[in-house]
């Protein structure tokens, strides 16, 4: 299988916090890869530096075989990689399917006064049918056009899915996109992102807390500590590696 | 003091106009504040240079007032671009309030790049809009008035359709709202920036332009209108789009109705109304109630 995204040697600190310590980490396509660990052990620092928010002091990661790190947000998103956040970064005063208008856009690279011009066009037209689409597949198709400050959280947290999936991307992250949902919502949540895979053939990372999505979900976890890669492997043998438990724990002397 | 209905209707329709311009630039202040977070000191000499521009383009050029009014907006507009990719850009991992200090340097070089090109005399622009009162029964009106109200509306219309309808518009919109989500949407912020700092320059350029036909044209004449769309802006509840126009179109009729009494403290008024209401609230007429 081919790697869909290589990571080397990463390291990225703040002042003198070590936050990504020399991490390597290969994502095969089409898998669905959790990201695990203690609260600052780096994972969200990950995704920053995966998505252009943040440069990395030193090492690459590949996207595809191509360098993406230091790029740019917007043009990592052109690339192909679509996230969510861990708190909720929705534009709260459009509608659902605006939110994922917006993330319809970048499949398109019009010049400003094209886009203008295109306002009312079949093309605006079939994105916003592709928009509805999107809030169909996570099951949302029912609040498009409330203001999406209005929905509930657990479907706040599938709205960001579907702007995310609307970027088109063929890597999609997630930050714990269980957190704050009730047990329901998190098992429609486990078949939605599976659905991810399965049907739309975009290739998964998560990070999340919630040790039974994962352990359902995972094809293949990474535990980071310290912003080190401690273990990695498939969840049965994750879950009872002593250095998880560790890493989780906390070490007994003897 | 006793008014005629008349009276009332021409001073209200005066103070709707004023409140119209007020409305352009306190949306100026709003579309730059949203997207950069700054409060653009030089948003008045946008005003002064659409003024310029138009009498430029309108007496010395010779093109009709239509092509001279458009044609000035765009170039105030242009040069909004230059200083966003100029100053602003480099600016930007600095505070915030590093750029504030800015476009008070941008506003003291254009007033004295201003004042090399156009002079210190007050400028006077021909009454395009003609200056013969219109009567309707027993309505006296001054056709300029309903000029810019009309212009006013259709500049604000196409303005808010810009953003509700067009993608680009609504992919200034979530800059506005986050601008970290909305790069990861490919957005390229950085160009969004170049066009919230265009169209509010445009904006101010726009009512400078308007009002010359009204006032005389000096290089001095941003100075207070960009006090008074500052004081609009707040006083609808600042980095709210209809809170800049319900802000503008209130501090006109209330100045324009004071100045009916007492004309002298006309300017006073209307800083005197915008104290009062922000003791009442603090976030504006359309602003959230509490802090």
């Amino acid at each position: 299988m081919a790697v869909i995204l290589d990571v080397r040697n990463l390291s990225k600190s703040f002042g003198g916090l070590v936050a990504i310590d020399d991490l390597s980490l290969e994502v095969e396509r089409g898998t669905i890869h959790a990201i695990i660990g203690p609260n600052g052990s780096g994972k969200t620092t990950f995704f920053n530096l995966a998505t252009g928010l943040y440069t990395p002091d030193s090492g690459e990661i590949l996207f595809e075989g191509e360098r993406i790190s230091g790029l740019p947000p917007h043009v990592i998103a052109h690339k192909g990689i679509g996230r969510t956040f861990q708190n909720l970064l929705l534009f709260g005063d459009m509608t659902a399917v605006d939110n994922v208008m917006v993330g319809l856009q970048c499949r398109n690279r019009y010049s400003l006064v094209e886009a203008i011009l295109r306002t009312g066009s079949a093309v605006t037209d079939q994105m916003y049918k592709e928009a509805t689409k999107l809030l169909d597949f996570v099951r949302l198709g029912g609040s498009r056009d409330q203001p999406s400050k209005y929905l509930s959280y657990g479907e706040q947290r599938l709205l960001e899915i579907a702007r995310a999936l609307g970027t088109n991307p063929r890597l999609i992250l997630l930050d714990e996109p269980a957190a704050g949902m009730n047990p329901q919502e998190t098992i429609l949540l486990t078949k939605t992102i599976r659905r991810i895979r399965d049907e739309l053939g975009v290739t998964v990372v998560i990070i999340e807390h919630d040790m039974r999505l994962v352990m359902n979900l995972a094809e293949r976890v990474s535990v980071l500590d310290y912003g080190r890669k401690v273990s990695e492997g498939p969840p049965e043998v994750i879950k009872n590696d002593p250095k998880v438990i560790e890493a989780y724990l906390g070490v007994t002397e003897e | 003091m006793q008014f005629s209905v008349s009276d009332l209707v021409q001073i209200i329709l005066s103070g709707v106009a004023m409140g119209s311009i007020y409305a352009l630039m306190a949306l100026g202040f709003t579309i730059i504040y949203n997207a950069l977070r700054l409060i653009n000191f030089a948003q008045g000499d946008m005003f002064m240079l659409g003024a310029t521009f138009g009498l430029t383009l309108f007496v010395m050029w010779r093109l009709p007032f239509s092509v001279a009014f458009l044609l000035a907006g765009l170039g105030v507009a242009v040069v909004g671009m230059i200083i966003e990719r100029t100053v602003f850009r480099p600016l930007r991992r600095y505070p915030v309030l590093n750029l504030i200090i800015a476009t008070i340097g941008i506003s003291i070089t254009l007033r004295a790049l201003a004042l090399i090109i156009w002079g210190s005399q007050a400028l006077l622009f021909p009454p395009v809009f003609g200056d013969k009162p219109i009567t309707v029964g027993k309505l006296v009106l001054m056709p300029h008035y309903l000029w810019i109200i009309g212009i006013a509306v259709v500049v604000i219309a196409l303005l808010q359709a810009f953003f509700t309808l067009t993608l680009p518009g609504k992919a200034m919109r979530a800059t506005a709202q986050n601008r970290d989500a909305a790069a990861l949407m490919g957005i390229n912020v950085f160009r969004m920036d170049s066009l919230a700092s265009a169209i509010s320059a445009g904006l101010g350029g726009f009512g400078g332009v308007l009002i010359a036909p009204v006032f005389f044209v000096t290089t001095e004449m941003g100075a207070l209108a960009g006090l008074k769309g500052f004081a609009a802006a707040v006083l609808g509840g600042f980095g709210t789009i209809p809170g800049a126009i319900v802000g503008g179109l209130v501090l006109g009729v209330s100045e324009s109705l004071a100045a009916s009494v007492v004309s002298a403290y006309r300017d006073a008024v209307a800083f005197v109304i915008l104290i009062a209401v922000l003791l009442w609230r603090p976030g504006g007429i359309m602003g959230r109630k509490t802090r």
